[in-house]
C-alpha cells in the first residue's frame, strides 16, 4: 500500500518537534500514517488517556501531548499493522511525568489493540474487533459487530452497543461493569467487580463473579441461554422472555425467590442447600444460576 | 481375725484389712446346689419349658436391637459419636495445579510492586476474597463432600484464582516491560 506522501512529512516534522531536545515540558503530537481499511492497530501507552474513535479513511492519526518523562511516540506500520507506543524515559519519574494524552482516529473496520496501565481509554465508532486491556485505568467503549475482549484489574469498565451476534468477553478482578444497550453473545468474568448489564437482546451469556453482585436485565429469545455463578455474590436477573423460560437455580445457603410465586425449595430434611427448577412456559429460554451463599431473584418485569 | 472397723478412719490403703471373713459359712449350701444338678439325669428332648427360655432370649435380642436402633435414629447429632469419614477426600487441587500456582506466587510481590498502591490494594483485597471463598467452599464440602455443585465452583475458584494471579502479573510485567 502506498503512503500518504502528505503523512509522511507531516509524520517527520512531528517527529522531528517530539524528539527535539528544546521541546517544552509537554510535547504535543500530530501524525498521520496510512493504513488499511481493516488492518490492525495497535496502541500502548502507560499513563494518561487514550481516545479512539473510527472514522472512514484509509489512515490513522496520533494526535495529543507527551509528558516531559517519555522518550518518544513510536509510530510505525508493518504491513497491515499499525504500532503507536509511547516510550518512557528509564529510571523513575516524577510523578505525571510519564503522561501522554492521545487522541487516535483510525478506519472504523480496523481490529483495534490497547494497551494500558494506568491511562483510561475510550473508544467509539469501530465496528472491528476491540482488544483492550487496562490495570487500572478505565475503560467506556462502543462495542461494534466484531466484538470485544475487554480485561481489566481494578479499573471500572462502561460498554455501550454490541450488534446482533457480537461476542463480548470482559474480565476484571476488582473492577465494575457496566453494559449499556448490547445484543448478542455475553462472557463476563470477576472477582469483586459488580456487575450492572441493560442489554437489548442477549443470545447467550455466561457470567461469574466471586463476590461480586450481578444485576441483569434482558430480553431473551427461546434460543437464549445464561449461564451465572456466583460465590458470595448476589444474583438479579429481568429476563424477558416472550417465549417462556426455564430456571435451574441452586444455592447452598443463600435464598432463591422468583416473582412468578417459585421459590428455592430445600434440597435435604437436614442439611443446607436450595433448589428451584421450573418453567414459565415449556420450551423458551434456558437459565441455569448456581450460588454458594449468594441470594438469586429472577423476574420478568 | 479383723473385723473392719468403720468408725476408724483409714488415710492409706495398706490400713486395710487383708482379709474379711463372710458372716457365716455359704459354702456348705453351694456343694449341695451343685451335687444334686450332677445326679440329675440328661434330657432326651428339649422340654417345653428351655424351647420357651430360648424364645424368650431370642425375643428379648431382637427387641434389644430394635430398641436400640430406634434409639440411634433418635439421637442428636451432637451426642452422635464422632468418627473420621471411612473414605479420605482430599479438596486440594491436584501437584501440576500446585506448581504452576506457586510459580504465578513467586512473580506475585514484583508484579505487585508494579502497580499503583491503590490498584495494589484492591487486588489484594480480591486476592482475599477468592482465599476466604475457597475456605468457605471447603468447609461446605466438609458438610456435604458429595455435592456436585460445591464441587464444580470448588474447580471453577480455584481457576478464576489462577487468572487473577496470571491476569496481575501480565499486567505488572507489562507496566515494568513499558
Amino acid at each position: 500500500m502506498m503512503f500518504s506522501k502528505t503523512g509522511w512529512l507531516l509524520g517527520a516534522a512531528l517527529a522531528l518537534t517530539t524528539l527535539s531536545p528544546l521541546a517544552a515540558a509537554q510535547t504535543k503530537v500530530d501524525r498521520v500514517i496510512a493504513a488499511d481499511v481493516s488492518g490492525t492497530v495497535s496502541i500502548t501507552n502507560v499513563a494518561g488517556a487514550i481516545a479512539v474513535n473510527g472514522w472512514d479513511r484509509a489512515e490513522v492519526r496520533a494526535t495529543g501531548t507527551l509528558g516531559k518523562g517519555v522518550e518518544r511516540l513510536d509510530f510505525t506500520r508493518q504491513g497491515s499493522r499499525v504500532v503507536i507506543k509511547v516510550i518512557l524515559k528509564r529510571g523513575n519519574l516524577p510523578k505525571g511525568d510519564g503522561t501522554a494524552t492521545l487522541q487516535i482516529s483510525l478506519p472504523r473496520a480496523s481490529r483495534l489493540e490497547v494497551s494500558s496501565v494506568s491511562a483510561d481509554v475510550t473508544a467509539d465508532g469501530i465496528s472491528g474487533t476491540q482488544k483492550i486491556s487496562t490495570v487500572s485505568g478505565d475503560l467506556v467503549a462502543e462495542i461494534g459487530k466484531g466484538g470485544a475482549e475487554l480485561q481489566s484489574v481494578s479499573g471500572d469498565a462502561k460498554l455501550r452497543g454490541g450488534a446482533e451476534g457480537a461476542k463480548l468477553r470482559a474480565s476484571t478482578v476488582s473492577g465494575d461493569l457496566m453494559l449499556r444497550d448490547g445484543a448478542g453473545d455475553i462472557e463476563i468474568q470477576t472477582v469483586s467487580g459488580d456487575i450492572n448489564a441493560q442489554l437489548r437482546q442477549m443470545r447467550s451469556g455466561r457470567v461469574r463473579t466471586t463476590s461480586g453482585d450481578l444485576e441483569l436485565e434482558a430480553a431473551l429469545p427461546s434460543t437464549a441461554t445464561l449461564d451465572v455463578e456466583t460465590v458470595s455474590g448476589d444474583v438479579e436477573i429481568t429476563a424477558r422472555a416472550a417465549g417462556g423460560m426455564s430456571i435451574d437455580a441452586q444455592s447452598f445457603s443463600g435464598e432463591i425467590s422468583t416473582c412468578f410465586g417459585r421459590e428455592g425449595e430445600p434440597t435435604s430434611k437436614y442439611g443446607p442447600g436450595k433448589r428451584l427448577s421450573m418453567q414459565t412456559v415449556e420450551g423458551g429460554a434456558n437459565l441455569r444460576i448456581k450460588t454458594l451463599s449468594g441470594d438469586v431473584s429472577v423476574c420478568d418485569r | 481375725m479383723n473385723t473392719p472397723d468403720s468408725s476408724r478412719r483409714v488415710d492409706r490403703v495398706s490400713q486395710l484389712p487383708q482379709d474379711i471373713a463372710p458372716a457365716r459359712d455359704l459354702w456348705p449350701a453351694i456343694a449341695a446346689q451343685l451335687g444334686s444338678a450332677e445326679s440329675a439325669p440328661a434330657a432326651p428332648a428339649p422340654s417345653r419349658r428351655r424351647f420357651g427360655r430360648w424364645s424368650l432370649g431370642i425375643a428379648a435380642g431382637v427387641a434389644l436391637l430394635g430398641v436400640g436402633f430406634l434409639i440411634g435414629r433418635q439421637t442428636p447429632d451432637a451426642l452422635a459419636p464422632v468418627t473420621p469419614p471411612m473414605v479420605a477426600v482430599s479438596f486440594e487441587p491436584g501437584e501440576s495445579y500446585q506448581k504452576a500456582r506457586a510459580a504465578q506466587l513467586e512473580q506475585l510481590p514484583a508484579r505487585l510492586a508494579a502497580l499503583s498502591p491503590e490498584s495494589r490494594r484492591q487486588v489484594l483485597a480480591s486476592l482475599e476474597t477468592l482465599r476466604r471463598s475457597l475456605d468457605d467452599i471447603r468447609k461446605a464440602l466438609g458438610e456435604d463432600p458429595a455435592n456436585l455443585l460445591l464441587q464444580s465452583m470448588l474447580v471453577n475458584t480455584y481457576q478464576e484464582e489462577m487468572r487473577v494471579l496470571t491476569t496481575v502479573n501480565e499486567a505488572g510485567s507489562a507496566g515494568q516491560e513499558i
